[in-house]
């Protein structure tokens, strides 16, 4: 207490939230959840990985392939993670203001020393904290696992990027955060909150990519096997569309990172194949390659978390 | 008359008498053992009793034995033998022997060898054959004329002295060494190559170099001469003499090799390296080395390049002027990839185009995007921090 009282108690709030998420049930079973799925699909991958190596002799990247082979039946980690972590943000953000309403606690802790401003940004980083920890943890977890199920370690590009698929994810899961930070703000009833944030998880999971096939097609209308530009115009229409999406954003980021032999994204001319041989990108190559979804995803969230303060700021509190 | 008369009839009396006599005479001359006609004897024969000999030589004589008589042991000596020679020796039948039993009537073939020492001086020597048995002894002499010994004597001769062909192969001449001397000679062979040039030889059917010969006098020992020559060594007409010298004698013979000339051309990078790096849209240099490998003169090397769509490729200078063989050239390529491009490898080839010959090599290049968006992205996550913090201190605590 002698030096957390200087930024208006940002640290006892962060601390605070930290140990009550990672105390808390909902976390815990939100990260069983992910945990639980996506070490069956590990498993399922290593299965798939064994075979593949038994008909095929070595494969390139085996460790990585851990995260993104599948059997066909069990989607692969990668997906359970992009389809499933917005729900742990949503969790831990959804009550974030509008509980301390309902709870009517939020005068009693602004009556201590203890900025307005500290209690919103605490609030996210507490988040954010645990998020990472528990990530970090899942992580290491499943990299152990993954290390007993087909005894190669990762080299050292492998580990980059695996560091890089980490991050990537504590920064898609901080962004659903800050949006259901943002709806609790919004809405007093944490019932409601959650609700939005489950749509526009729903939403941006499941119908984005629809919808943004839809708008494509209604803008620049392209027969299958016409005007070879209008189907590449509209490509990249529906693709700039969905990338409008974070979970487009997190999927190509991710897939990216983790499959080194992914060389763009989006469609490609024939042209720029040409001459090209068959090979994988370096880290730098690959960082630099999904860079603009990372930075889509670094910018949302921040939105999220800006318009989340402004509104929290703003608001009346009436004890 | 009476006289007469009664002669005859003493005659008459006396004819079967004799008749008789001659009878049991011949009863007992075919009865008898021949041993009785002595008159026939043993005879010893060759078909060549004279002949001539070279010193250090041996020679296997033939000899026949008839024995006309009875069946008999015959012991057979050589006498006579010449100062300092060594005492000939009689085979029969793969045996040294001293003695050959004869039937009756037959004769014996033996083989008498003789070693005529090599010092031998010219000039006419006898060895005599003995036999002897019981139907009484013969005497064979046979005559030896050694021959002037021949001086020592060595020639190198070969079939195809001169061959031709390129550079960078073995060239294999078959030679044959001949040592007319009377003695066995060892021969050392030395070749005489230009610089570089490696030779080498090698008896005959045999996998071994050698530096020295035995060979046996008045004989022949084949050689394989190998000559490897280099890469690189020019064209035109090389000759080799080679040469095989003991102690006494001397031999030599002029190989010829006549080089013709090659053209080759090799394009590879000065370290070797055949990768470059290149980012999308922008230009960078490779240094390309044109060689020629060859051993004749190149001109006119143009170079050009095949690259994705999109890219350019140039070269400074395009074209080389002339190559001497050896001789190597460096040219800067300058290659820009399409500003499209994909991250990733490539595959250009290079080629070279002269007058005579061309090569081409193809090199990876790996093309990294521009970081300019990187940069960008960076600058648009800093305006957001700002903006950030602008909220928070617009917002901020009040």
């Amino acid at each position: 207490m002698r030096k957390q009282t200087s930024p208006g108690g940002l640290a006892v709030i962060t601390r605070k939230e930290f140990a009550d998420h990672v105390s808390g049930w909902r976390m815990i079973i939100l990260m069983g959840l992910v945990a639980v799925t996506g070490v069956a699909s590990l498993y399922v991958a290593a299965q798939t990985i064994r075979s593949a190596v038994g008909e095929a002799g070595t494969i390139d990247f085996v460790f990585l392939r851990l995260f993104t082979a599948s059997d066909g039946k069990l989607p692969p980690f990668i997906s359970f993670v992009s389809f499933l972590g917005p729900l742990v943000g949503l969790a831990l953000g959804f009550d974030a203001v509008s509980g301390e309403h309902a709870r009517r606690t939020l005068s009693r802790v602004l009556a201590q020393p203890i900025h307005r401003d500290a209690l919103v940004n605490g609030k996210f980083l507490g988040g954010l904290a645990a998020v990472a920890a528990m990530l970090s943890a899942l992580w290491l977890a499943v990299g152990a696992l993954g290390l007993v199920l087909i005894g190669v370690p990762p080299t050292a590009d492998e580990f980059v990027r695996l560091a890089a698929f980490l991050a990537v994810t504590v920064i898609y899961i901080s962004f659903w955060l800050a949006l259901s930070i943002l709806f609790s703000t919004v809405f007093r009833q944490a019932a409601t909150s959650a609700l939005a944030g489950i749509a526009a998880w729903l939403f941006f999971a499941i119908f984005a990519d629809l919808l943004a096939d839809l708008a494509a097609a209604a803008l620049v209308p392209a027969a299958a096997g016409g005007n070879p530009e209008a189907i590449f115009a509209q490509e990249q229409i529906r693709l700039w569309l969905s990338r409008l999406s974070p979970v487009t954003l997190y999927s190509e980021a991710v897939s990216t990172l983790l499959t080194p032999s992914i060389r763009a994204l989006g469609p490609v001319m024939v042209e720029q194949i040409l001459g090209a041989l068959q090979g994988v990108l370096p880290i730098g190559q690959s960082l630099l390659l999904v860079w603009p979804q990372v930075v889509g995803l670094i910018t949302g969230t921040a939105a999220c978390f800006a318009a989340s303060y402004i509104l929290f700021m703003r608001r009346e509190i009436r004890a | 008359m009476m006289r007469g008369n009664q002669e005859f009839k003493i005659t008459t009396a006396v004819f079967p008498l004799t008749i008789l006599i001659l009878t049991i005479l011949a009863l007992i001359m075919v009865m008898l053992p021949p041993a009785s006609i002595q008159a026939a004897g043993i005879d010893l024969s060759t078909e060549f009793p004279g002949i001539f000999v070279r010193p250090g030589e041996t020679v296997n004589l033939y000899l026949q034995v008839t024995n006309p008589g009875a069946s008999g042991i015959i012991a057979l000596d050589t006498d006579q033998v010449p100062e300092g020679w060594e005492q000939p020796v009689l085979r029969g039948g793969g045996f040294r022997i001293n003695q050959v039993y004869v039937k009756s009537g037959e004769n014996a073939r033996i083989t008498l060898d003789v070693k005529i020492p090599g010092n031998a001086s010219a000039g006419a020597y006898t060895v005599t054959v003995r036999a002897s048995g019981n139907a009484g002894a013969a005497e064979l002499p046979l005559t030896l004329r050694v021959s002037e010994p021949n001086q020592a004597g060595a020639a190198l001769t070969s079939q195809y002295p001169a061959l031709r062909g390129p550079a960078d192969a073995t060239y294999s001449f078959q030679v044959t060494l001949d040592n007319d001397g009377n003695a066995k000679e060892t021969f050392s062979l030395a070749a005489q190559a230009p610089q570089g040039w490696e030779v080498k030889f090698k008896p005959r059917y045999e996998d071994k170099h050698v530096v020295t010969i035995p060979v046996d006098p008045n004989s022949t020992q084949s050689l394989d001469v190998e000559v490897r020559v280099p890469r690189g060594a020019a064209a035109g007409s090389f000759k080799i003499p080679v040469r095989a010298a003991s102690g006494s004698a001397t031999a030599e013979i002029e190989l010829q090799i006549e080089l013709i000339g090659t053209y080759a051309l090799n394009v590879t990078t000065p370290s070797g390296l055949m990768s470059a790096q290149a980012t999308a849209g922008r230009e960078s240099s490779v240094t390309i080395s044109v060689a020629n490998t060859g051993s004749a003169p190149l001109t006119d090397v143009s170079l050009t390049a095949s690259a994705p769509p999109n890219w350019t490729v140039t070269f400074a200078p395009d074209k080389v002027d002339a190559l001497a063989p050896g001789e190597t050239k460096q040219v800067q390529a300058v290659l820009k990839p399409s500003s499209k491009a994909i991250a990733g490898d490539y595959v250009v080839s290079v080629w070279a185009q002269g007058r005579e010959t061309s090569d081409d090599a193809e090199f990876r290049v790996a093309v990294r995007t521009s970081t300019l968006w990187g940069f960008i992205g960076v600058g648009l996550v800093l305006l957001v921090i700002a903006g950030v913090s602008r909220v928070f201190k617009v917002y901020g605590r009040r």
